[in-house]
């Protein structure tokens, strides 16, 4: 069942950025007619001016399962492609796969399958021997997870891992290593760096514990920061620190940011892109003024009226449910179970088309391409779908968005 | 600062000693707390000053015993303790205290290098099994349980009795027996380290699989190996005893505790106790040492019982 459903979102990444692969013959999954309202455009209007400028990373159907008594699919064919510089987030529920998604992509992933595509440099990843990956790991691709303190070995001091990091993935001498990791620790803002260097993880404060978490995936020059919800449980003065650092790094090394999170304030603040990710799949993305101004996708809504505004009181509105089993998915459109606007007969169907939006290069997009591209995946915006043409659109056609626009300063 | 950690401070001089000791090295650190949390276990404390004596006699025989192990002087055998002989004489006339001194020699020998044997065997087992799991943890461990279902004395038997009877043997035969002992105490230790999130980190930067067990998976499992060394150390002499109880061990005339057992024990009935107590009480106090500071350092390497936090 998976094999089937996840067509329609991957077949439009890639048709969409001009990828060389999978380009033909596939566009029709859209149905090229399926722009009423202002907001839609043909989805053959742009994205072929990029194509000169190769992905740093392209995920094309990425699956990850894992085998249990059931077959659990946490990651169901997600595509996205990430270019030198740019900033990426992935937002959505707990469990909804993030974690998960990008594990996968450098072979972290121990127990499950993992399938699809991964292009890093144009170099496949999926399948690819341990060596290769692991020459990646750190040089290539850094990463940053939740709960730092536990990120460092309890009986090493900090100092020691960070130039364990710095040797992982270039050839220093000890000496030079050292000067190093110093100064990565100097640039992620920890006072007195060298004094530290001799600490113990648990002589670290949390926040401190993430910043040398962050030196420590620095330690390889990664040309990609994965940060898998790099904030969560510190607390709110810390977070605006940590997220001021990865402004800064991002802009001062000229690095990617791969920013995965449930919050989306972190991720808004970050990330010019924003995934929004629930039960394994892709559900819209787009910029982040698209995706926090005009939110599609029903679950986009839901959960950005989960989330609560310190300018604006209002009630926050719980999104009714649970996610979904994924050992047993809902079938159709994964969330029209707890879908407010879902229409029996149609969103439990077959999986819902991918569709564009054409609000897109309000947002300064530099070099354009993906970061212009807004798109759901709901028969809400639907013109043509495989129930007929006589289904009654009332209830999807109802979705709109009245919610407020946040700030986001640049 | 050292008045205040011999006191023993329970509260309040955590910070202090914090700042105190920030500029030491780590491993001078390290090396410090672990000696306050050591003195402040009073067992242990006792075990090892047990050792410590265990040692010494085990080093310098010929200085302490009054006279050879083997000279014998069959007028006065099987005296009882006297100040000239203070444990008594055997069969042979030889001074029982001497044999017990020279046969510490042999026991300490047994207790050092049957567990670096086994160490070194059971380890890096325990520690691919651990790590790496799944169908090579599955070979590893059940040819473990294949060595470890059969009676440890009867396989050192069988072993010193197909390699002959003799000090070498002896270690490599109790040394395999607890191989398996060895491999599951690291492969306990490797399994709960392997899913710990540092070592994932350090994956996720590049570490190859040897970086990290030789930098985290390694030193994590020590202070366990190091505990089932010390309490290995203990059943060996034990073991080693038993062999030569059982006229296996160490071949005659060099003294072994467990052989001198083994001809006192004809004596017990006609009354000449000490030619087999005094070898039964050095088997008691040495395995006594082993295990107080093996329990010792359980409880002093492991954080859980930090009398600190």
């Amino acid at each position: 069942m998976t094999g089937r459903e996840p067509t329609d979102t991957r077949t439009h990444a890639t048709t969409e950025t001009g990828s060389p692969r999978a380009n033909d013959a596939r566009t029709e999954a859209v149905p090229p007619d399926a722009l009423t309202d202002g907001g839609r455009m043909d989805g053959a209007g742009s994205g072929g001016d990029r194509a000169d400028e190769a992905p740093l990373l392209s995920v094309e159907g990425l699956t990850t399962r894992f085998y249990a008594d059931r077959v659990i699919s946490a990651v169901d064919g997600i595509s996205y492609e990430l270019r030198a510089g740019e900033t990426l987030g992935i937002v959505g529920e707990s469990g909804a796969g993030k974690s998960v998604s990008v594990r996968s992509l450098v072979g972290l992933i121990d127990e499950g399958e993992v399938t699809g595509s991964v292009e890093w440099r144009g170099q496949e990843l999926v399948g690819a021997p341990t060596r290769t990956l692991r020459g990646i790991r750190g040089s290539g691709i850094g990463m940053v997870f939740q709960n730092a303190e536990a990120a460092f070995d309890p009986i090493e001091t900090v100092g020691s891992q960070i130039v364990e990091a710095v040797h992982a993935s270039r050839d220093l001498s000890n000496q030079a290593a050292r000067a190093e990791a110093i100064d990565l620790l100097e640039e992620v803002g920890i006072g007195d760096p060298a004094g530290r260097f001799d600490d113990y993880p648990h002589e670290y404060s949390g926040g401190m514990a993430q910043r040398a978490a962050i030196a420590m995936a620095l330690a390889g020059e990664p040309d990609l920061l994965i940060a898998d919800e790099p904030t969560t449980g510190l607390d709110v003065s810390v977070q605006a620190g940590i997220v001021d650092l990865f402004r800064e790094l991002v802009a001062e090394r000229e690095m990617s940011l791969l920013l995965i999170s449930h919050d989306l304030g972190v991720v808004s603040q970050l990330c010019r892109r924003i995934m929004v990710m629930y039960a394994g799949r892709i559900v819209e993305r787009g910029s982040r003024k698209q995706l926090l101004g005009s939110p599609r996708h029903p679950y986009t809504q839901a959960f950005l009226r989960s989330v609560p505004d310190v300018d604006e009181r209002r009630d926050l509105e719980p999104i009714g449910g649970s996610p979904p089993d994924l050992a047993d998915p809902p079938a159709g459109c994964r969330f029209h179970p707890r879908c407010p606007a879902a229409e029996a007969g149609l969103c439990d169907g077959a999986a819902p088309p991918t569709v564009r939006f054409a609000d897109g290069s309000d947002d300064g997009a530099a070099g354009g391409g993906d970061a212009d591209r807004h798109e759901a995946t709901c028969y809400a915006y639907a013109e043509t779908h495989p129930g007929g043409d006589d289904y009654d659109r009332s209830a999807v056609a109802s979705i709109e968005w009245d919610g407020a626009v946040p700030e986001v300063d640049e | 600062m050292a008045g205040r950690t011999d006191t023993g401070g329970e509260s309040g001089g955590e910070g202090d000693r914090e700042t105190a000791s920030r500029a030491d090295r780590p491993a001078v650190r390290r090396a410090r707390r672990f000696a306050r949390r050591f003195r402040r276990n009073r067992l242990a404390t006792v075990g090892l000053l047990i050792l410590v004596v265990f040692l010494v006699v085990a080093v310098f025989p010929g200085q302490i015993a009054p006279q050879p192990y083997d000279a014998t002087d069959v007028p006065d055998r099987l005296e009882g303790p006297s100040l000239e002989n203070p444990m008594g004489t055997d069969r042979y006339g030889r001074d029982v205290f001497s044999r017990v001194v020279f046969g510490a020699r042999v026991a300490f020998q047994v207790a050092v290098l049957t567990p670096l044997v086994a160490m070194v065997v059971g380890v890096p087992i325990g520690l691919l099994a651990g790590y790496y799991g799944g169908l090579l943890d599955d070979a590893l461990m059940r040819v473990m349980d294949s060595i470890f279902a059969f009676p440890t004395i009867l396989l050192g038997l069988t072993l010193v009795a197909v390699f002959g009877q003799s000090l070498t043997n002896i270690v490599l035969a109790l040394g395999v027996v607890f191989i398996p002992q060895f491999a599951r105490i690291t492969r306990g230790s490797a399994l709960s380290v392997a899913e710990e999130n540092h070592v994932k980190v350090a994956r996720s930067l590049g570490a190859s699989d040897a970086r990290i067990l030789a930098l985290h998976v390694f030193p994590f499992c020590l202070s366990a190996i190091l505990v089932q060394a010390t309490i290995t150390a203990a059943l060996a002499i034990i073991l080693e005893s038993s062999l030569s109880f059982l006229g296996v061990g160490v071949p005659p005339p060099r003294p072994s505790w467990g052989g001198m057992l083994r001809v006192g024990k004809g004596f017990v009935s006609s009354g000449e106790w000490w030619y087999s107590v005094f070898p039964g009480l050095a088997i008691v106090f040495s395995v006594l040492g082993f295990n107080l500071l093996g329990d010792g350092l359980r409880s002093v390497l492991d954080p859980r019982t930090d009398p600190d936090r």
